[in-house]
């Protein structure tokens, strides 16, 4: 019996803090992580030059937190992920990713308890779809405040860019998310053991 | 361990536990997994509605906040003490992964070799048909500020300070940055950010304007470029006194001017300079003769009889990494950047 199966049962020889471990607390790290990176790593690795595209790691890794753990899981970590990236970097906005990010991780959470199989390409191509919503609700809100992109402008070069990243980063991170978080477990309130 | 987990993730009694598919041995056969939601209960549903519902709520009403306080708000203090604390994290992270950050930086600077070489050697043939005329309009010009007794805002107005580009927006619409040097630097809001002219373009004293900037933390300090749609400069061509118009940015990035008299003389790669004019109560925060383009394009005619001038910067913000803000350290200067 793997090891995955065994944690699903109930009655398995696992710790009630090994259990937080990796239900919680290992998302709740790989998330902050991961805001890190996007504000000193990434930046550097830029496949567009006009404007630079920053790879939107956080995103992926939220649908991967979501799919993993649940529809709760997925919009918190949606809304704390698109906190942190907005209050650790420049620009003129907070809360914008995060209403996004709430709603993709709410949306993929429910991935967590279809009970079907979830593949790396199945994964790649929500996470890609995801990457691009993204820029596309903050042109949105951009375009609502006055200051937004036109359509024409903001498809190609931030929301396609965005896309791809997303897509090229999905996979590694999927590889990350099933090693770090292991099989899906719905992690809701009262359902952490004493 | 009391388990509290039977409503979603364990089975109901006499069933088998359900496997992970994507675990399972080769040659294992999975069993059959029960749609695990059918044990979720109206009472699970509506909390997770609920807390899904109070995140979009806060997340709205954040931003809504955060876009119509002032500069000095609750949030936007809130903001600058966590980037004053991340800015440190941001520095050790930086320097960590700087190798890395360099590797990217070699492969992607030998991609882009050799359209450089053949775009540089084309502007060395254009620079050195120009250089003589250049020179001569050098002469003239300085000697005509002489006879003017044009201010000098040559950079004994500024102090100088270097900076790197840490950081830039995910969702990079404003065509922001942020750099690693803040109010512990001396930087102020309205420092100019330039690049080096290095020779390459002629006749200016402070190398080539490329922002300012536009907020200031502890640490680090948040830059926007003229490339930005917030863009309005007063600019000129370097080779004469006529104000061609405020120059501006689109959506792309791409700089122009409007409205420019049929009449006025202009001709391609013409060197575009600020004005440095404003009112008493409210100077240009770009002091006059600050290099910014050069025109690249004067398409037709427009129903008015005006020309719209294409301007293309010297340095693209796009591709900087290190930056030269130049902080206001006269009483002029610091007029200019209304800190004073």
């Amino acid at each position: 019996m793997s090891d995955a199966l065994e944690a699903l049962m109930p009655d398995h020889d696992v710790s009630a803090a090994e259990v937080k471990e990796r239900r919680v607390i290992a998302p709740a790290i790989w998330m902050l992580v991961v805001a890190i990176v996007i504000q000193s790593v990434l930046p550097a690795v830029s496949l567009w030059s006009a404007p630079p595209a920053v790879p939107d790691l956080m995103i992926v890794v939220v649908c991967a937190i979501a799919v993993k753990r649940g529809v709760l899981a997925g919009a918190l970590a949606g809304f704390t992920g698109g906190f942190l990236v907005e209050l650790l970097g420049p620009g003129g906005s907070l809360g914008v990713i995060a209403f996004g990010a709430v709603l993709i991780g709410a949306w993929c959470g429910r991935f967590a308890e279809s009970g079907g199989r979830m593949t790396w390409w199945m994964f790649t191509s929500i996470a890609a779809a995801a990457g691009g919503v993204v820029p596309l609700w903050f042109g949105l809100v951009d375009t609502l405040r006055g200051v937004g992109l036109p359509l024409d402008v903001l498809i190609p070069t931030i929301a396609v860019p965005h896309l791809t990243l997303a897509a090229i980063m999905a996979p590694l991170v999927w590889w990350v998310a099933r090693r770090l978080l292991g099989a899906p477990q719905v992690v809701e309130p009262g359902m952490m053991p004493r | 361990m009391t388990d509290r987990t039977a409503v979603i993730d364990a089975p109901p009694a006499g069933e088998p536990a359900p496997a992970d598919a994507e675990t399972l041995a080769d040659g294992d056969v999975p069993p059959a997994l029960p749609p695990r939601h059918r044990h979720v209960t109206p009472r699970r549903i509506a909390i997770r509605r609920g807390v899904v519902l109070g995140l979009l709520v806060v997340a709205i009403l954040t931003s809504t906040a955060f876009v119509n306080e002032s500069s000095d708000g609750l949030l936007h203090s809130g903001k600058s003490g966590v980037t004053s604390f991340s800015g440190r994290v941001q520095d050790v992270a930086v320097a960590a992964v700087r190798p890395v950050r360099d590797g990217w930086q070699w492969f992607s600077d030998l991609r882009t070799a050799r359209d450089d070489r053949n775009r540089l050697q084309k502007e060395v043939d254009q620079l050195r048909a120009d250089a003589v005329g250049q020179e001569v309009d050098t002469q003239r010009l300085d000697d005509l500020e002489q006879i003017l007794q044009v201010r000098d805002e040559a950079p004994s107005d500024y102090r100088a300070v270097t900076a790197s580009i840490i950081s830039r927006p995910l969702v990079d619409v404003a065509r922001e940055a942020r750099i690693d040097r803040g109010a512990g630097d001396g930087i102020t809001e309205n420092s100019l950010v330039l690049v080096p002219n290095d020779g390459k373009v002629p006749a200016t004293r402070l190398g080539i304007l490329v922002g300012r900037v536009t907020h200031v933390d502890a640490h680090t300090a948040d830059i926007v470029f003229l490339t930005s749609t917030t863009t309005k400069i007063a600019a000129r061509t370097l080779h004469t006194t006529t104000k061609l118009g405020l120059l501006t940015a689109n959506a792309l990035g791409d700089l122009s001017v409007s409205g420019v008299p049929g009449s006025q003389a202009l001709s391609l790669e013409d060197p575009v300079v600020t004005v440095g004019v404003g009112t008493d109560r409210l100077m240009s925060p770009y002091p006059p003769d600050m290099l910014i383009g050069y025109v690249s394009d004067f398409g037709g005619v427009e129903s008015g009889g005006d020309w719209t001038v294409q301007v293309t910067p010297y340095a693209d913000p796009n591709n900087l990494r290190t930056v030269m803000i130049y902080v206001p350290k006269t009483a002029l200067a610091k007029r200019r950047a209304g800190i004073q």
